[in-house]
């Protein structure tokens, strides 16, 4: 079988998750808090019964914060070839993708608001059948990627 | 580029009248409404007569939209001019013409004419002349750089064609029934008084009528019967119009594709944009042997969504001689491998369980409601089907993986067409050793991605160093094949 591919992504790529987790939880929150509120307001249930929600919220926030972000890291890895850019990612199902250079459209740097203030960025790859994605590479790397996968796509093509 | 100065060219007057009458599809159902359910009513009436009055205007806008429309070739880029106030400009260059597709509406043959249509690979961005002549339209391929039927005879392939039998198997297995049943549901929602009304009252005056009444389960029954009779006919005298006088041949290095009974359609698509063959077995269809062909393509789909048709219905023994005659590089049958037993679990728990929850609660909630427990047996037959059916094998070129959800789907994919693969494995596929395999080609505007799902992680392993691209071979030459 294929080694697995042999980089990681940035490892401040797990704060920048558990940022996006953090703020899931807080949205997650006001939503529970919200619906609970009308539900007592509405019965004779006592309010202590409300406290039962934070178990789940809890849960959900361990997970989100502290579990999903640090293995989401650990499977991350992509390689980069003469040939084909060879990609493994996911928590619960685990994907391998292999896409030959010969075949990549276009290349882009992508960065949110939040990555910015990390400056992380993400690498896209378009093919004519979708779009391949590495997420938080620090900016130099993501620039530096960019341009070698171009420039190798370019050189796959004319040896053809 | 004919000339130094280009003519700007009209289309030929025709066209007018096929953009004037382009409302008088949607106006009839209207019409037949208005009068069923209008007559001796004034509202109806003059609903009828609203609807009839705009046609003069409708023809009016569109000898306007004739004369305002105009085209011409500069500099090797098609050019449009349009619009009756507001002006459309579109230029497409000759690199970015992806297709020239030759379709003639009832119109356009009663004057012997076509209508073209320009593709580009962008969204949004081609042009269609609605009504030209033969020689206009070939002038314009040949002008724009898709000269069809360029290279000699000698590469012409034989001419495939639809027998009237399989015709008719197409038509009555075409699978539009669902949307025409729901099509007469509405007319007859639309109609319903006064036709309850009218066979009431025509039964009472009838022998029949001491026996059935609007009420007589029987009667009702009978009546939904005819429903499902007169949709299906419907459905089949639709398949016809669509697929009739179908043909299929190969034409240097290119396939033409014709079709349709009233609207002729012509498709032309250069073999060496060819990216996939999909080959369909519907559920009416497969125990017959019979199934549907389809060609995925480059930048190029009749519709959006939609994949050309090889041949629209075809028994099981013709599919790799018609194949070897059109497409010879996808006539592959490798044997495939099937997922291994232990995933036999896989394709039957999690539908079977799914369902049996919903079942329980609908069970519970509505009467006669166990009647959905049905349902999880249909899954456990469906999860057999999928398990028997699914397979990935390779030649050293091409790859087939088939599914099956409703059909049974076999894509044949060269290994030059492969745009990315990838392998999932879910923990619990991991436990397993299996894992799902998905390779992405290009099709029309977005792609199409074709599946081989729990099969053995060692196969699902091997197929992407198949798709390898170093792994050595003939794997991205983009010639096409020569044919033979």
């Amino acid at each position: 079988m294929r080694p697995e591919p042999s980089h990681r992504i940035d490892p401040r790529a797990i704060r920048l998750w558990q940022i996006h987790g953090l703020v899931q939880l807080v949205l997650l929150t006001v939503m529970v808090a919200s619906v609970l509120g009308t539900l007592l307001l509405s019965s004779t249930l006592p309010v202590w019964t409300a406290a039962l929600a934070v178990v789940p919220l809890l849960a959900f926030g361990i997970l989100a914060v502290g579990v999903v972000p640090t293995v989401r890291w650990k499977v991350w890895r992509y390689e980069l070839d003469e040939h084909e850019l060879d990609l493994q990612h996911g928590l619960w199902v685990v994907h391998r993708t292999l896409v030959p250079l010969v075949r990549v459209q276009h290349v882009d740097t992508v960065q949110g608001p939040i990555a910015k203030l990390f400056r992380l960025s993400a690498v896209t790859v378009s093919t004519a059948a979708g779009t391949h994605e590495i997420p938080s590479l620090s900016d130099d790397v993501a620039d530096q990627l960019r341009d070698r996968i171009s420039a190798m796509a370019r050189q796959a093509r004319e040896q053809l | 580029m004919s000339s130094s100065e280009p003519e700007k060219r009209r289309l030929h007057v025709a066209a007018a009248l096929v953009s004037g009458l382009k409302a008088l599809p949607q106006l009839v159902p209207v019409l037949v409404v208005a009068v069923l359910s209008g007559r001796g009513e004034e509202s109806g009436l003059l609903l009828a007569v609203v609807a009839v009055g705009l046609l003069p205007f409708s023809l009016a806008l569109g000898v306007l939209g004739w004369w305002r429309f105009q085209y011409w070739v500069e500099n090797g880029e098609l050019r449009v001019e349009q619009g009756i106030l507001v002006r459309r400009r579109v230029f497409l260059p000759r690199e970015r013409v992806q297709a020239i597709d030759v379709s003639a509406g009832v119109i356009q043959r009663v004057f012997g004419l076509v209508r073209v249509q320009v593709k580009s690979a962008a969204a949004g961005s081609q042009a269609e002349l609605a009504a030209v002549t033969r020689a206009e339209a070939e002038r314009l391929r040949a002008e724009l750089g898709h000269a069809s039927h360029a290279p000699g005879p000698e590469t012409q392939s034989r001419r495939h064609a639809m027998t009237p039998g399989q015709l008719l198997l197409a038509a009555s297995t075409s699978g539009q029934i669902g949307v025409i049943l729901s099509g007469v549901a509405w007319l007859y929602a639309q109609v319903d008084d006064i036709v309850q009304q009218r066979v009431v009252t025509y039964l009472e005056n009838s022998d029949l009528g001491q026996t059935a009444s609007g009420t007589d389960p029987l009667f009702m029954a009978g009546l939904l019967i005819a429903g499902f009779a007169v949709a299906w006919v419907l459905s089949v005298i639709g398949a016809v119009v669509r697929y009739g006088g179908f043909s299929v041949e190969r034409q240097g290095n290119e396939l033409v594709v014709r079709r349709g009974l009233l609207e002729r359609k012509e498709v032309v698509i250069a073999v060496g944009r060819v990216q996939a063959v999909r080959i369909v077995e519907s559920l009416a269809r497969q125990p017959l042997g019979y199934a549907a062909l389809y060609v995925e393509s480059a930048g190029h789909a009749e519709e959006r969504g939609k994949s050309t048709f090889l041949h629209p219905c075809l028994p099981r023994s013709s599919w790799m001689p018609l194949l070897r005659d059109l497409l010879p590089e996808f006539a592959v049958e490798p044997t495939l491998e099937r997922p291994p037993r232990r995933a036999l679990p896989r394709f039957l728990l999690r539908p079977v369980v799914t369902t049996a929850i919903v079942a329980t609660v609908i069970a519970v909630f509505v009467p006669w409601g166990w009647v959905a427990f049905a349902l999880p047996v249909v899954e456990v037959l469906t999860g057999l089907l999928a398990y028997r059916d699914t397979g990935l094998g390779t030649t050293s070129l091409v790859a087939v993986l088939r599914t099956r959800g409703f059909s049974r789907s076999t894509a044949i994919v060269p290994r030059r067409a492969v745009q990315f693969v990838q392998t999932s494995r879910s923990f619990l596929q991991r436990r397993r050793r299996v894992a799902n395999v998905e390779v992405g080609a290009a099709s029309g505007a977005s792609g199409r991605r074709f599946h081989a799902n729990e099969v053995d992680e060692r196969t699902a392993a091997q197929f992407l160093t198949w798709c390898s691209p170093r792994t050595p071979g003939k794997c991205h030459a983009e010639v096409p094949l020569q044919h033979t």
